[in-house]
């Protein structure tokens, strides 16, 4: 400060230094470059939280253990043949690309099928394996529907009949649904053309299902492609992604009539980190532009305003430098600080160069008009640079991650622009700006500012204040609405590719794309668990080790039970299909579609109307509404029985002896295996998901259910986790354990931003009622923030910062309204002189945050940009109406002002 | 004059347990004894709740019920659409269920006599929404004497009963419920019934809105009565099976 006291002290440096204080600048620019090469941007939640916070840990535990990471390729269009056609056709352009085959370790097109048919009668819990029993006894298609209808009944319409249908038993229906249509549906066609029948088809189709992964109504098929590197190795990330997207965009315009997608958290971290790079860059260039325009309109010279904006930019990437050689990282609060910084930095140039510009104008010599700048307007920037700096800088207290960060990258960012602001930006305008002059051009001269002063201070005072009182009043009570948004979906980018093939993934399959994930030490450890979890209404599905490998009694039990089953077959036994069995088999069907159809109605009464099994019912049947039917399904069990009808006794028994060939073929497939099943068996890719690499740990992955789509559904699923187990981890725990942290902290913060604040207020106004008036100031356009935003928005962890950024930001056109008034101005003279900066000031902050808001991506940032547009506008428009009409009132009543005024303008005549 | 003075006690508590027993007795008659009609046709929506907390249905239904002297129940759903017409037949000898959109009637085995009505009905079982005559089904005893009504300890005098207990508070008012605790082998009620709102239809006061918290399960379901005719003549005939299939 001494520096800039001594008139021009700091001044006659630059004036001396100019050139070697550029060549400075140019040097620690391109070393800012270099160190900013270091910088990585993360979006994961844990990035945001503290290093030992356990559900980080815990979290960071489950992606070193386990590969979860994957890239879910999503096709969409009509036919399941066709479907798994186009699937087969992508996956296979995939595996033989060899640029992607270094970061690719499988794709996983199906279900192991070996696996599954080996091993399906060793994983079968106790009723299943009985209910197995039965259907396998007689490879002929009449005893077997009639078993299969025999067993439905009696779980759905006597022992099952008491319990309410879960989303586990929707999902197996559904399953069941699937398997029992395809077999009507291939009976149909090889009763058309009995020559082709695949009786290995029929079967597997009945026992094992689909042989690839199909959305309920087939209308999607999925694979997945597990990588060999992990999430944090982002430039790998980008360019698989870059490949795989190339793979899918040809594949789109070959077969223009399907739809592509790629989901998961690979693609996800991929559009994130893209968006994240937008965030950073195009908001704060289309800030930068939009101010380059205001700046020509409202200020002397082009040149002056083109060498505010080197510095500015100077600035900024010196922030970056120091960024890249401290933190190395951005995340997705900090991803935000460009536009920010380009709309708070801007602030000290404008007040420098509009009086540097004034000064010029008027014919002073630029190294005179320079020193007398520094001098007059020096010490309030860099108080208020300060006071900004140190609010960022509070929140390095913080205990939560991203609030420090934040606080490091923002405070810096404040030092280095106000660094280059006071040495770049002088030098600048000596070195290259000697023959600038005040250009002959229209410009905006701002004069209603101060007949606005005029009229306030004599007409308008009184109402002013009244109606800010009445609007403070309203806007408080709108604050208590103000809801906070727990649902991370709400947070990241928007329409992101990814987002929205997951979006639709959801809609066909009905499972959060948020798992949550428990590791444990031992199998049996896994099975409680699982046990427990699969009772949970909250829970849509469950990948456990337990569900694959049975308990050891179990499996023993399961070797005895399974011999004897072997010997209980005896030889295969001469059918007869006669006269009886064609009316049989067709009575069955009907009997097959009954069962369905009521067992769908039943679960309408517990899921509602528009559940999905009640949609596939329809789909493969036709849309039944009590008594009413509706629109037309596949009628796959009408065409079937009307194919019995059709068909004459030698296709009949042609294709009942090539199933019960298949069937038995299958049969003896389930049951060749005799030893029980162990990690060993487990297939690799299914394996690396559910047990670390040394077959210590074992993960449970929880999929929620589709009703996690608001708070209530949040809380009440991350609640119920809790109560299985507090090491339940996952992204749903980690964004309740931020929002919880970031709110607590938000009003710890705000505190601390506001203490240094008041002490820096204090020490530079040396008046405690200015430092209050400051204070009230900044307290009612924060209630007018609030009260505005509860009307159209909801806070989230991203914009819970905006408390105590608003407070560091808000503060200073108080101060400068203030300090004038202090110094003895009326004000008009104080609005026209002061206003036109902070007008300015405020227009380029709303402006950076405006970026923010029409154009940022993390939708999380946007509505940052928002709240602090909001906060700049309404601080802005408090210190433009109710403080310069109480400061007024409180340091110059009209007698002492006019007294007070003749004097100082006596002793600066 | 000691043993005096114990045959003078023991004679005043069984004195005492049996005026007590007694009054359980009468109370849960006459609380019986307003609980019986000769027919009630009522239609109720349910709304079942999967979560305590939660502020609106996961499902609804709304269904009619028709009751006979006998005991005997016929309940037709009207929503949600899919189930309009689905009929549960409830007799002595068990349930049937007539489904509109195969047409076809199950008979629904006794064990399901605990659960939910056809997995429908949320929280409230058959033996809930039984109309059987509680001082049949209980022995009684009176815990508690309030200021509003009593507090009564029912033990199951009949094996298909489910619950190993119940505990009923019966309003001196109207004779009717305001709560009833069900105790499955263990000192916790595994649900509770609470009865929010009474109407009187027809003369008589019976339950209009009445809510079934499976404590269990952490979940509960809502019944509101819309309305009710009671004691009108009722078909007897209708509470046959063989009626479904005309």
């Amino acid at each position: 400060m001494k520096l800039m006291d001594r008139n021009g002290g700091l001044a006659g440096f630059i004036a001396r230094r100019r050139i070697p204080i550029l060549i400075a600048g140019v040097l620690l620019i391109a070393l800012s470059l270099w160190q900013a090469g270091n910088i990585e941007a993360k979006t994961d939640i844990q990035d945001l939280l503290p290093a030992d916070n356990p559900q980080a840990e815990a979290f960071t535990e489950t992606n070193e253990l386990f590969s979860t990471s994957n890239i879910l390729i999503a096709i969409e269009g009509t036919g399941k043949d066709e479907l798994a056609a186009r699937a087969e056709e992508l996956a296979a352009g995939m595996a033989t690309d060899s640029e992607l085959a270094a970061y690719i370790r499988n794709i996983t097109l199906g279900l192991d099928r070996e696996f599954l048919t080996t091993r399906m009668l060793w994983m079968a819990n106790e009723d299943g394996f009985a209910d197995m029993k039965e259907f396998l006894k007689d490879p002929h298609l009449v005893p077997l529907l009639t078993a299969f209808n025999d067993n439905l009944e009696n779980a759905w319409f006597e022992e099952g009949s008491e319990e309410a249908v879960t989303p586990s038993d929707e999902r197996e229906l559904i399953d069941m649904y699937n398997r029992t249509g395809q077999l009507a549906s291939l009976l149909t066609r090889y009763l058309a053309q009995p020559e082709q029948t695949d009786g290995n088809a029929m079967s597997e189709a009945l026992f094992l299902g689909d042989k690839y992964m199909y959305s309920p109504m087939g209308d999607m098929i999925l694979f997945r492609v597990t990588p060999s590197f992990s999430l944090t190795e982002r430039d790998v990330l980008s360019r698989v992604m870059e490949r795989v997207n190339g793979h899918i965009e040809a594949a789109r315009k070959a077969h223009p009539d399907f739809r592509y997608g790629a989901a998961g958290d690979i693609p996800q971290e991929a559009d994130e980190e893209a968006a994240m790079g937008f965030d950073t860059l195009y908001p704060a260039l289309a800030a930068l532009v939009v101010i380059v325009i205001l700046f020509y309109l409202s200020l002397y010279s082009l040149r002056s305003v083109v060498f505010t904006l080197v510095a500015l930019c100077a600035g900024i990437i010196m922030d970056l430098g120091i960024l890249g050689a401290t933190i190395g990282e951005l995340n997705m609060i900090t991803s935000s600080f460009g536009a920010l910084l380009v709309g708070l930095g801007i602030d000290f140039g404008i007040h420098l160069i509009s009086y540097y510009g004034e000064l010029v104008g008027r014919g002073i010599v630029p190294e005179e008009a320079l020193s007398q700048t520094l001098k007059k307007t020096g010490k309030p920037v860099f108080i208020g640079g300060l006071t900004t700096a140190l609010a960022f800088y509070a929140l390095c207290f913080s205990k939560t991650k991203g609030f420090v960060q934040f606080g490091f990258v923002a405070g810096t960012g404040i030092l280095t622009v106000l660094l280059a602001m006071f040495f770049i930006l002088p030098a600048l305008l000596l070195v290259f700006g000697r023959s600038a002059g005040n250009e002959k051009r229209w410009k905006l001269e701002y004069r209603f500012l101060g007949t606005w002063g005029r009229m306030l201070e004599r007409r308008f005072m009184v109402p002013v204040v009244l109606a800010a009182a009445a609007v403070t009043v309203f806007l408080a009570f709108q604050i208590p609405k103000l809801s906070f948004d727990y649902d991370m979906r709400h947070i990241g980018p928007q329409n992101t590719p990814a987002k929205k093939t997951e979006e639709r993934i959801l809609d066909k399959l009905g499972i959060s794309p948020f798992p949550s994930y428990l590791t444990v030490g031992s199998i049996e450890e896994a099975r409680t668990f699982t046990d427990v979890l699969e009772k949970e209404k909250l829970v849509g599905m469950i990948d456990s080790i337990s569900d694959l490998i049975p308990s050891p009694d179990a499996q023993q039990k399961r070797a005895a039970d399974l011999a004897g089953f072997r010997e209980s077959l005896g030889p295969a036994y001469e059918y007869v299909f006669g006269e009886e069995e064609r009316e049989t088999l067709a009575y069955e069907i009907q009997r097959l579609e009954w069962n369905l159809i009521e067992i769908a109605d039943m679960t309408a009464a517990t899921l509602g109307d528009d559940n999905r099994l009640l949609a596939q019912r329809d789909h493969l049947i036709r849309e039944i509404r009590g008594r009413e039917t509706g629109r037309e399904g596949d009628e796959l069990f009408q065409k079937a029985i009307e194919a019995v009808g059709r068909a004459t006794y030698e296709d009949l028994i042609a294709v009942d002896a090539a199933f019960a060939r298949g069937f038995i073929d299958l049969r003896d497939a389930m049951l060749s295996e005799t030893s029980p099943v162990g990690i060993r068996d487990l297939p690799e890719d299914i394996k690396r998901g559910l047990v670390s690499s040394d077959d210590s740990r074992f993960l449970i992955t929880v999929f929620p259910t589709e009703d996690m789509v608001d708070n209530a559904g949040i809380f009440a699923f991350a609640g119920a986790m809790e109560r299985i187990d507090v090491r339940i981890t996952g992204a749903v725990q980690l964004a309740l354990e931020l929002a919880r942290e970031i709110l607590s902290e938000m009003k710890a913060a705000g505190l601390l931003v506001l203490g240094v604040v008041a002490i820096l207020l204090l020490v530079t106004f040396r008046s405690v009622s200015a430092t209050a008036l400051a204070l009230g100031n900044l307290a009612v356009s924060v209630v007018w923030m609030m009260g505005l935003y509860a009307l159209i928005e909801k806070m989230n962890i991203v914009n819970a910062l905006a408390l105590p950024l608003i407070i560091g930001i808000g503060v200073d056109y108080g101060i400068h309204i203030i300090h004038h008034i202090r110094l003895g101005h009326d004000l008009e003279h104080t609005l026209s002189k002061s206003g036109k900066a902070i007008l300015l000031s405020a227009l380029t902050t709303m402006i950076g945050f405006g970026s923010l808001a029409l154009l940022g991506t993390f939708k999380g940032i946007a509505t940052l940009g928002i709240l602090l547009f909001l906060g700049a506008s309404m601080c802005l428009v408090c210190s433009l109406t109710i403080l310069p009409a109480l400061a007024i009132k409180m340091f110059f009543p009209a007698n002492k002002r006019n007294a007070d005024t003749t004097e100082l303008l006596g002793k600066r005549q | 004059m000691k043993r005096f003075a114990q045959l003078v006690w023991i004679l005043a508590v069984a004195c005492t347990a049996a005026w007590a027993q007694e009054t359980a007795r009468e109370i849960i008659e006459k609380a019986d004894a307003v609980r019986t009609t000769t027919s009630e046709i009522m239609t109720m929506k349910m709304d079942v709740y999967d979560r305590m907390d939660a502020a609106t249905p996961d499902s609804s239904v709304v269904l009619e019920s028709t009751g006979n002297s006998d005991g005997d129940s016929i309940i037709v759903f009207t929503y949600p659409r899919s189930v309009n017409g689905l009929t549960i037949l409830s007799k002595d000898e068990g349930q049937w269920v007539y489904f509109p959109s195969t047409g076809r009637v199950r008979k629904v085995s006794g064990a399901a006599k605990s659960g939910s009505v056809q997995g429908v009905g949320g929280d409230f079982s058959y033996e809930d929404l039984g109309t059987g005559d509680w001082g049949e089904d209980y022995a009684f005893t009176l815990v508690e004497t309030l200021e509003s009504g009593w507090v009564l300890e029912g033990t199951p005098e009949k094996e298909d009963i489910s619950y190993t207990k119940i505990r009923i508070m019966i309003a001196r008012e109207d004779y009717l419920p305001r709560w009833i605790e069900y105790y499955r082998n263990g000192p916790q009620p595994v649900k509770k019934l609470l009865i929010h709102e009474t109407k009187v239809w027809d003369g008589v006061a019976m339950p209009a809105l009445m809510e079934m918290q499976n404590l269990e399960k952490k979940s509960r379901t809502v019944l509101t009565i819309s309305d009710a005719k009671v004691n009108t003549p009722v078909d007897d005939g209708k509470f046959t099976a063989a009626r479904f299939y005309r």
